[in-house]
């Protein structure tokens, strides 16, 4: 049915908006009467009352002293009978519903309202929660990808290299896989089982036991005192996201992850909850980097005094609790002496993802490669189980490997978790690494090089593809504007690129060494947003030399896997340099653990 | 069942800090109480100034109408006693009893109409009182209220002088008498001799429609009777054609409140006029104005942020206790145990 409309511009000259809406509603076949703007509240009335309309629909730019002059017209429309059968709508920058209650009308529009919403409301189908609007649910991009490879060549590489890493890890176990499983008993138990908590004691480091039979704390970690946990729980109670926003201009445009790890759970939920309302998609829950180094984890509800909030049960459940059903949790385990306990815990405790990389967590990360192996596989097992898929960090080109052999080593992560059953998704980073520094594949434009590093993966295989870890890394500087931007621009290739998911630094990620302000986490969303509306659904051009180093790198990814596949089994081919020597790359095998690996 | 509106001169009058020290003395009695408003009140800090706010803290028993909005952000646990059909930018209105006390923001029925149908509703619930709170200057739907407390102070003005000139104004035509209603349906009419004169105009919105009134009027008429909007507009001109009259003469409005709506720094002085000459004025429905409350806070707007400022007390309200003709209070520093006395 037609509805009669009234659009008053209270403003001298800002009636834009109502001549937006105007349109709309004309066009959807309802009449509407647009007033002069700055016309005198008794002019305004007297024409009102001249048709019967359903909604005046009011316009004003507001500041101090505007308030008094819009009751004062609220209430000469309603001593004049007009509120009897017209619905008095306030549109204006900032309003809200408070304050459109505030100032009397029937409903209020601020500018993050949608066009569609007006004429919604208007057609009285109105939905009457922000929440139901924006309510996400979790994509599947993974099933989109059919892990189909192109490249015969390679493909037959890493079936060759898989196979001889399964066959070479199928009879060995450690330290690490019994405390997993031991912890999983007594889960499973209800954390009945007190055998098996003893048990798993029995094989952790003496700090870590002693820790966890509550004698004292160690690294500036403490248990969570329950009135804490309480006090969390009254503050987030009954707060809804006041408009919240969508990053994504259209459906290619990837999911937005971003990291949550100051050490305080407490802290990294509400930078959560807030991030949520800017659009954040995900995260990605980093666990401290010491951890890695000892055998056995810390269990309860804990903080941290430094970088890194210690991914136990406890911790993780309560970071998903008050996440939103739509927003993904990713558990990090791509390294050290705990991966497999820690990928079943994020199991357990019901995480989406998980993070592992054998490779770059042997190389970089400090854990050594046969026990990482050993470790990594059953870690990836235990994904396959959960259901979990896992994202592979290629973060060794952060020390100097070059980005083909980092791709080698995704992909050999890829084909491993393919075989066990798994979701594997391939992280390619957009950095400006040490490599590329040294050999200046960036020193015209940056885009070639990142553009080409996806294209190269693409012709591979089809596999869902998510850069990070975050991209632009290497860029960023400690201002946060230039911090923004660039992640801005590398988003703006992301999005072209239609790759799955991306994940992005906060604006003092790069250069922070403590807790990161919520200020800097909402610049980098923002900027997000800004540069996939400005790149909308166009194209990025790159230049002929990206073709270049994509052949380039598709065939030293050959050779570096060949070269792996001609070795008896992973780890030895990660401790003779071949995905990253000390020499030219910068990469170290790892010694964490080493010599912990035994047969069954 | 009373219904006492809480009206303000303007915003930060003082209104919410009347409500709960009322809410507060009356406590004390056996009284059940309800209470809404028509705008948006209790908010812990300000919408416009980011100040801090007084919150109204509610006790067991009390029955409230506020917006759906509002009952999920508060941690009062309460019992629905009706789900109404009313609107608000904040969900639909519910009526609902207090069980645990707490603090809520209150955002009730916002216009004439829906403020009628929530009285209604109210009285089925046999409550002693219904307080209304009001929201900035908004007071068109007050007129519904028996009794009326007016707020006002520093943030109106900070120059007292106008404060008073304003209040005492109000007071005055708050003293008028109520005349009986007319049976007809019109909303501007002549009576001569005891008969009506019916015209087709609805409201006094501009000088046209002043002439149109003037077009109708019969010689040697008694009363004129204005029930819509009789605005700022036509002020001037109507008071100086019915001061040219030699004989009293009698004007009817229908409440005072739309007087108020049309009553600015230009027409006040015409409403002066209005008021203090041989001009009888009368309203068919006039709610009670029984006592004033007096501020001395306002909002101080410097370096590109607000901080409290505060005018002088003692002088605030020793000129308005000299212009005006009821009790006045500044409750923040007497409370309310005085100003209650008189609700009953």
């Amino acid at each position: 049915m037609a509805k009669n409309i009234l659009c008053v511009p209270l403003d001298p000259v800002h009636d834009v908006g109502l001549k937006i809406i105007r349109n709309a509603l004309l066009n959807k076949g309802h009449n509407v009467d647009l007033l002069m703007p700055d016309l005198p509240n008794e002019e305004i009335i007297n024409f009102a009352l001249k048709k019967k309309y359903d909604y005046i629909l009011v316009s004003r730019t507001l500041g101090y002293g505007v308030y008094e002059l819009l009751a004062k017209f609220i209430d000469l429309c309603d001593a004049a009978g007009i509120r009897d059968t017209a619905k008095l709508v306030i549109g204006g920058k900032p309003i809200t519903p408070q304050l459109a209650a505030e100032l009397g009308f029937d409903k209020g529009f601020s500018s993050s309202s949608s066009i569609e919403e007006i004429v919604s409301y208007i057609e009285g189908k109105e939905i009457t929660s922000d929440m139901n609007k924006y309510k996400k649910i979790k994509k599947d991009f993974i099933s989109e990808h059919s892990y189909q490879f192109f490249n015969k060549e390679i493909e037959q590489a890493l079936n060759i290299i898989a196979d001889k890493f399964l066959n070479w890890a199928k009879d060995k176990t450690s330290d690490g896989i019994l405390r997993a499983e031991l912890m999983r008993n007594y889960i499973t138990s209800g954390k009945k089982d007190s055998k098996a908590y003893e048990e798993y004691l029995k094989l952790c480091d003496e700090e870590i036991k002693v820790c966890n039979t509550g004698e004292r704390y160690i690294k500036g970690v403490r248990v969570i005192e329950e009135d804490e946990l309480l006090k969390l729980d009254n503050f987030l109670q009954n707060r809804i996201a006041y408009q919240p926003v969508k990053i994504q201009h259209s459906n290619t445009h990837p999911l937005i992850f971003k990291f949550l790890g100051s050490g305080c759970p407490i802290m990294d939920i509400v930078h959560g909850k807030i991030c949520e309302r800017w659009g954040v998609d995900g995260f990605l829950l980093i666990n401290p980097s010491w951890e890695a180094r000892y055998e056995g984890l810390l269990h309860n509800y804990l903080t941290h005094q430094n970088d890194g909030t210690i991914t136990s049960l406890e911790n993780i459940l309560l970071v998903k609790k008050y996440l939103l059903d739509g927003t993904y949790l990713t558990v990090r385990a791509h390294r050290g002496l705990n991966t497999p306990e820690t990928t079943m815990l994020a199991g357990e405790a019901g995480a989406d993802m998980t993070k592992i990389n054998l490779v770059y967590g042997s190389l970089g990360a400090g854990t050594d490669p046969e026990r990482l192996g050993v470790d990594g596989l059953q870690a990836i097992k235990y994904a396959a189980e959960y259901n979990m898929p896992f994202d592979i960090p290629g973060n060794d080109e952060l020390s100097g490997v070059p980005a083909y052999k980092t791709l080698a080593g995704l992909l050999i992560n890829v084909m491993i978790g393919l075989k066990v059953g798994a979701k594997p998704i391939p992280k390619p980073l957009f950095c400006y690494g040490p490599h590329i520094m040294i050999n200046g594949q960036m020193d015209k434009n940056y885009i070639d090089y990142n553009y080409a590093k996806i294209q190269a993966l693409r012709e591979i295989a089809d596999l869902p593809i998510w850069p990070g870890e975050p991209i632009a890394f290497m860029t960023q500087s400690e201002e946060r504007v230039q911090s923004a931007n660039a992640t801005s621009y590398h988003s703006a290739l992301a999005a072209f690129l239609g790759v799955d998911a991306i994940t992005i630094a906060s604006t003092d990620e790069a250069y922070s060494r403590g807790p990161i302000c919520v200020a800097s986490r909402i610049d980098s969303l923002r900027a997000v947003q800004d540069a996939f509306k400005f790149i909308g659904d166009t194209k990025i051009e790159p230049t002929k030399m990206c073709e270049v180093y994509k052949n380039e790198m598709i065939e030293n990814i050959y050779s570096v896997l060949s070269s792996v596949a001609r070795e008896d089994n992973l780890p030895q081919a990660i401790y003779k340099g071949i995905l990253g020597n000390k020499e030219e790359d910068g990469a170290y095998p790892g010694t964490f653990g080493k010599g912990t690996i035994r047969c069954k | 069942m009373q219904i006492i509106g809480i009206v303000g001169t303007a915003k930060n009058t003082g209104k919410t800090t009347a409500l709960t020290s009322i809410l507060d003395s009356l406590s004390k009695n056996e009284f059940s109480l309800g209470v809404t408003s028509i705008g948006y009140d209790g908010e812990d800090i300000d919408n416009l100034t980011f100040l801090p706010k007084p919150r109204i803290f509610l006790k067991e028993g009390v029955i409230i109408a506020s917006s759906s909005l509002t009952f999920e952000t508060s941690k009062i646990k309460y019992e629905i006693l009706y789900e109404t059909d009313i609107y608000t930018p904040l969900g639909k209105v519910i009526i609902a009893k207090v069980l645990e006390p707490g603090k809520i923001v209150l955002a009730g029925p916002n216009n004439i109409k829906d403020l009628k149908k929530i009285i209604a509703l109210f009285k089925t619930l046999n409550t002693d009182f219904l307080f209304v709170d009001g929201a900035m200057n908004r007071m068109a739907p007050m007129y519904l209220a028996d009794k009326v407390i007016f707020s006002t102070g520093a943030s109106r003005s900070t120059e007292i002088k106008n404060i008073v000139e304003e209040i005492s104004l109000i007071s005055l035509i708050f003293n008028k008498n109520i005349m009986p209603q007319y049976d007809i349906n019109s909303n501007c009419f002549f009576v001569k001799n005891g008969e009506l004169l019916e015209t087709e105009i609805k409201s006094l919105l501009t000088k046209d429609d002043l002439l149109k009134l003037f077009s109708y009027r019969p010689e040697n008429y008694e009363k004129v009777v204005i029930k819509n909007i009789f605005s700022s507009a036509v002020v001037k001109e109507f008071v100086q054609e019915i001061l040219k009259k030699k004989d009293t003469y009698e004007m009817v409005f229908l409440e005072p409140f739309r007087l108020l709506l049309s009553m600015n720094d230009i027409s006040i002085s015409e409403f002066r006029r209005m008021f203090t000459n041989n001009i009888n004025i009368s309203f068919i429905y006039k709610p009670s104005l029984i006592a004033i409350t007096v501020n001395s806070f306002y909002p101080k707007y410097e370096n590109f942020h607000f901080t409290a400022g505060y005018i002088d007390k003692y002088l605030l309200k020793k000129s308005v206790v000299e212009g005006v003709t009821v009790p006045v209070f500044d409750i923040f520093e007497e409370g309310s145990k005085d100003l209650v006395k008189l609700l009953s």
